[in-house]
């Protein structure tokens, strides 16, 4: 049997698993200045005009597809040539895979909305892009939304977050953001 | 060459520094400077320690391998304070998180396991060269007497994984096998308390896998497992 010494050490240590640990994957998938959910989530994206958080009470439908604004004044502005907003986003269908990404470029414009519905095709892997604070878990079967506006010019790595296996390091894709 | 052979830290540290440099053409410059950096700050810190607080002989081994082990690990397209964090939280934990006068958490795990809590990606680059590490590896563990820790860690990573339908040879990492998880001194010694300290990882892994899969799920196995050695020291065979 353990003394009491060692009862104490083993409970310490395993409390500070149990709770340090759970309460820390939650924000370790934190997102920071994009919208990420399933994609029966509840957000609204990103403005198509202002380029700030959009919200469900401010929505226009064009074209058979609902756009959704921050404020009235947006739809306003929207709806005077709507077709320079929507050319401005960029819907991407992303797939991980064992041990790449599909497509391996993406290529968009400064200013553009970037809007990525993120698949795995198998194991479980993350989405990471560094430098727009993107950390997103994709499980097989699920798809993530992850919209961002692309206002950092250059080339980024998209990398997997998450082990994968042998090959994990290998696992790379380009966000190509030009001027 | 035979002194060499004759203490299997000189042999590991020769592995790991093969290792990188197989990968320093993939990885490039950075790459260099960061694997470097991280086998400075982690045997500075020992040094520091060593020399300054507890006054004791200055064997650097081991902070040499951790610090190829976070550095290796973690991705290196990170700004330098990641680096210079997590490796000295590698080695402060080795001096600080002990029992009965003894380290018990492998001291590069707890690093990457911070890291990764923070969300920083693990990339395991060091890792990238499977059949060497095999090779050498296997070396290591039948001279080390860690065969036991490996076997119960295969078995329970394999059977739970192959239950699931999931192939576990695709999800493997034969790195976190031979190097980590065998670690002489937080590992155990003997048969029994070898498998039993495997199982426990090998458990851990798929349950991670299973549950957490944001999370790393080799690094959250060692780590759990780790928390067994106070209950496993019990364990003479």
């Amino acid at each position: 049997m353990l003394n009491r010494k060692d009862a104490l050490t083993v409970t310490v240590l395993l409390s500070i698993s149990f709770i340090v640990l759970p309460q820390s994957y939650g924000s370790q998938m934190q997102e920071h200045g994009v919208e990420a959910e399933s994609t029966h989530g509840e957000g609204a994206g990103i403005c198509p005009v202002m380029h700030k958080e959009a919200s469900k009470e401010y929505s226009y439908a064009y074209k058979g597809k609902t756009y959704y604004f921050c404020c009235p004044a947006c739809i306003g502005e929207f709806k005077k040539n709507p077709d320079k907003y929507i050319s401005r986003i960029k819907e991407i269908n992303l797939e991980a895979f064992q041990f790449g990404f599909s497509p391996d470029k993406i290529t968009v414009k400064k200013g553009d909305i970037v809007k990525l519905d993120a698949t795995s095709r198998d194991v479980t892997h993350g989405l990471y892009i560094k430098e727009y604070g993107i950390n997103v878990r994709l499980k097989k079967g699920e798809t993530k939304k992850i919209e961002f506006v692309a206002d950092k010019t250059g080339e980024f790595d998209i990398l997997c977050s998450i082990y994968c296996g042998r090959k994990h390091h290998d696992m790379k894709a380009k966000l190509i953001v030009e001027e | 060459m035979k002194k060499l052979l004759r203490d299997k830290k000189d042999l590991v540290i020769l592995l790991l520094g093969i290792l990188f440099l197989i990968k320093i053409p993939q990885g490039g410059i950075r790459f260099v400077f960061w694997v470097l950096s991280g086998v400075l700050i982690a045997a500075g810190c020992d040094i520091l320690i060593k020399r300054f607080f507890l006054h004791q002989e200055l064997v650097l081994k081991s902070a040499i391998i951790s610090g190829f082990i976070v550095s290796g690990i973690l991705d290196y397209h990170q700004p330098w304070f990641i680096l210079l964090i997590f490796s000295l939280l590698a080695i402060l934990s080795k001096h600080i998180i002990r029992f009965k006068g003894r380290h018990i958490f492998n001291p590069a795990n707890v690093g990457l396991l911070a890291a990764s809590l923070f969300g920083i990606p693990l990339t395991w680059n060091i890792g990238s060269r499977i059949y060497i590490t095999i090779a050498v590896g296997i070396y290591i563990a039948y001279s080390i007497r860690k065969l036991p820790h490996i076997l119960g860690f295969l078995i329970f990573f394999i059977g739970l994984f192959v239950s699931q339908g999931i192939n576990p040879f695709s999800l493997i990492s034969w790195f976190f096998i031979f190097i980590m998880l065998i670690e002489p001194k937080t590992s155990g010694f003997g048969k029994l308390r070898g498998f039993i300290f495997g199982s426990i990882a090998g458990i851990a892994s798929f349950v991670i896998y299973r549950f957490s899969p944001q999370y790393d799920f080799f690094i959250g196995s060692l780590f759990v497992a780790n928390l067994f050695n106070p209950l496993l020291e019990r364990i003479k065979k």
